[in-house]
């Protein structure tokens, strides 16, 4: 019964520890900063969590009240500071929601304390642990570069669950090392097509253009077991970093896409990269029946060309006998050109 | 042509009578140009400037194309600055016609007229007689004065968030014209001059611009006045919605996650790290009787690369929260409160920035939505 407890308990601190990007009001991930601040730094299980009384907290320069927690944490490794006991016991707040994220027993992570006159805390309530898994070997070197180990490691476990996977992807996706790389390719690669989304999404953000084409595999297929959160990342991707215009024939085909939020992303890249190479993608996807892609390609043609007076007008606008006019006028100007 | 010139050679007894074969010879000829369809013989010159750079263009034609006749045409142009530059390559030839082409760079210290002019011939070596021979023709372009500078400047309503250029510098030339004025010709409304000195202004927006250049800067230097310079006035428009993602949260019952992008008025997502915020535009209004869920103050975030997400969160458990925020999924629909948030981007002070959102929170038992959305919203 108890290890019933424990495992849901796990999972549920599984469920909370996922952090879908950047949420607003909430502080960005910043693992560099965590390592540099913490006094702390433990890899290690949550053992238990208690309740403690009523307190007045400080957040974002606003007092608020807020129940104080105590918990106690299992070390497995120390990856900055000193321990005299292997179980550290460490306060922690439940604020009116204010994104900070959740601690409970059975989670099992990187964990990020300071010490304060009334013992350690939790550094950084909005993100109090990084997920990890027991056993991983090892290592040496800057506290970064072993917090990097121990999300790569979580990356490469077959035992770990996809939404460990993907939390760590998210953590790394944060780092701009070569090592948090390296992890993202090996994620990048991996069976579950969440984890392997994201992964791919991280990697084209940091212009890693190899990674299109198995991106464009993953948008023209609709895999199954892709959530929209993943592809909402992996277009957002494309859309804003695909500048290449290498990337063209892969955004040529992606422009043929049945979901149109691919589309518009495959069309805004075109418009990005621009350039003679980029005008016959561009002026196919006139004929698109999505008003927003219609509108990025005449867009793309005018800023492309540097016919200002034929770039289309707001894009709330955009419609009706407006659309059909600049349609015909860049196709009749395609026609031309030929 | 007036301009023909005849040729007079003091002549030999050989001489005159291989003249007087060549005039029977060409007595013969006009004889047959009579009966052909006539050619006309033109010259003329030309001049333009071109391209983004200013070069000054400039040109000499001559064509004196007949069928059947074996004409040279000859051209020598040549193209003078107002500060004296001279573009010349001498006399050019060739058969039927010949176009001779020039050119100056810009130099934004020697703007104004520019001066082509040309010397044209045309020799028929059937007749072995000038057509006409040194005719002149002529041509002008005025350099207007030049605007250099950025052609976006950022627009957020006020806020002057790092990494965007919210205000911009143009610079005229020529340099040392006695006096500049400086005006927006087209889209006063989007944007301002200011802060003038010598040959420089300085241009921050004002609204939005709707379409891209839509916003022209002439300056008018030395009694010329330029083209209008396009400059596009760009800011955050609205929040594209993404996905959403509702989980379990062991102190708080839920997190919902509404997921945004940035996009600016060319629909292009804002690349730099950007500040925004929330703000509250009403009370709380409880849906479910007695409930007891608190709200978070109003915050300011600063978004890495335009994507953010709504993170929303039930109650804590500890209050004890009335009702219990429950574990989606599946989700369900008991509405528990909600209230007006507006979004602002380029400040992460609550009410400062341009808005691109409004819309409702609605908390339900187990997971939240954004309803009632509108953007853009300004």
């Amino acid at each position: 019964m108890r290890s019933d407890l424990s495992s849901f308990l796990l999972f549920l601190s599984s469920l909370v520890a996922v952090s879908p990007g950047n949420a607003t009001l909430v502080p960005n991930l910043h693992l560099e900063s965590l390592c540099n601040q913490g006094d702390l730094i433990i890899v290690g299980l949550v053992a238990d969590v208690r309740r403690g009384g009523e307190t007045t907290i400080n957040i974002q320069g606003q007092s608020v009240e807020a129940l104080s927690m105590s918990a106690e944490l299992s070390a497995q490794k120390v990856l900055k500071g000193k321990l005299a006991n292997p179980r550290v016991a460490f306060k922690f707040f439940i604020p009116p929601p204010s994104g900070y994220g959740g601690i409970a027993r059975g989670q099992f992570g990187v964990f990020f304390l300071r010490e304060s006159k009334s013992g350690p805390q939790i550094l950084d309530p909005y993100h109090p642990y990084v997920v990890a898994l027991p056993g991983a070997p090892g290592t040496s070197g800057a506290c970064l570069d072993q917090v990097t180990a121990e999300l790569a490691y979580v990356v490469a476990s077959a035992a770990a669950p996809p939404r460990a996977k993907r939390e760590a992807v998210e953590a790394l996706r944060s780092l701009r090392t070569s090592a948090a790389a390296l992890a993202l390719t090996t994620a990048a690669r991996d069976a579950d097509p969440g984890t392997r989304t994201l992964a791919i999404a991280a990697l084209l953000e940091r212009g890693e253009m190899a990674w299109l084409d198995p991106a464009a595999r993953i948008l023209l297929s609709q895999e199954r077991g892709v959530d929209a959160y993943p592809v909402w990342r992996l277009t957002t991707a494309i859309e804003g970093r695909v500048k290449d215009p290498r990337a063209i024939p892969t955004l040529v085909r992606l422009l043929h896409a049945t979901d149109v939020v691919v589309r518009r992303a495959a069309a805004a890249a075109l418009r990005n990269i621009g350039g003679t190479e980029a005008i016959g993608p561009l002026t196919e996807a006139l004929g698109d029946s999505d008003d927003q892609v219609v509108w990025t390609a005449i867009l793309g043609l005018a800023l492309t060309t540097g016919d200002l007076h034929h770039g289309p007008g707001a894009e709330e606008e955009f419609n009706g006998k407006q659309k059909e006019t600049y349609v015909n006028y860049w196709r009749n100007w395609a026609k031309s050109q030929r | 042509m007036n301009c023909m010139r005849e040729s007079e050679t003091k002549q030999t007894p050989r001489r005159s009578f291989v003249n007087t074969l060549r005039r029977a010879c060409l007595v013969s000829v006009v004889t047959l140009l009579a009966a052909l369809p006539s050619y006309p013989w033109t010259y003329y010159s030309g001049a333009s400037v071109g391209g983004a750079g200013g070069t000054v263009y400039g040109w000499g034609v001559t064509d004196v194309t007949q069928p059947g006749m074996y004409h040279t045409a000859y051209v020598n142009a040549t193209l003078t600055s107002p500060k004296g530059r001279v573009a010349n390559n001498g006399q050019v030839q060739a058969t039927s016609s010949v176009r001779e082409d020039l050119s100056l760079p810009l130099d934004p210290n020697d703007l104004g007229n520019y001066l082509v002019t040309s010397s044209h011939s045309g020799f028929c070596h059937m007749c072995n007689c000038w057509l006409f021979e040194n005719c002149g023709s002529g041509a002008s372009v005025a350099e207007l004065p030049i605007i250099s500078g950025p052609q976006t400047v950022w627009w957020f309503n006020g806020a002057t968030p790092s990494g965007y250029a919210v205000s911009i510098t143009l610079s005229a030339w020529p340099t040392n014209s006695s006096s500049y004025s400086w005006t927006i010709s087209s889209g006063s409304d989007k944007a301002n001059l200011s802060g003038q000195t010598a040959n420089q202004t300085n241009v921050t927006g004002k609204a939005l611009s709707t379409a891209s250049g839509d916003v022209g800067v002439t300056v008018t230097a030395g009694g010329a006045t330029s083209n209008p310079y396009p400059i596009t006035v760009r800011g955050p428009k609205t929040l594209a919605a993404g996905a959403t993602t509702d989980q379990c949260n062991s102190d708080y019952g839920y997190d919902s996650f509404l997921n945004y992008t940035i996009k600016d008025n060319l629909s292009a997502l804002l690349l730099s790290s950007i500040p925004l915020s929330e703000k509250w535009t009403s009370a709380v209004t409880n849906d479910y009787t007695n409930a007891n869920w608190r709200r978070g103050d109003a915050a300011g975030y600063t978004s890495p690369d335009s994507t953010f997400a709504d993170h929303i969160q039930g109650e804590a458990l500890s209050l004890p929260a009335n009702p219990t925020p429950t574990c989606p999924p599946p989700l369900g629909s008991t509405p528990v409160q909600h209230w007006g948030q507006e979004w602002r981007v380029g400040s992460s002070t609550p009410g400062s920035g341009a808005r691109v959102q409004t819309d409702n929170i609605q908390k339900y038992l187990d997971h939240a939505r954004h309803t009632g959305i509108v953007s853009p919203a300004p």
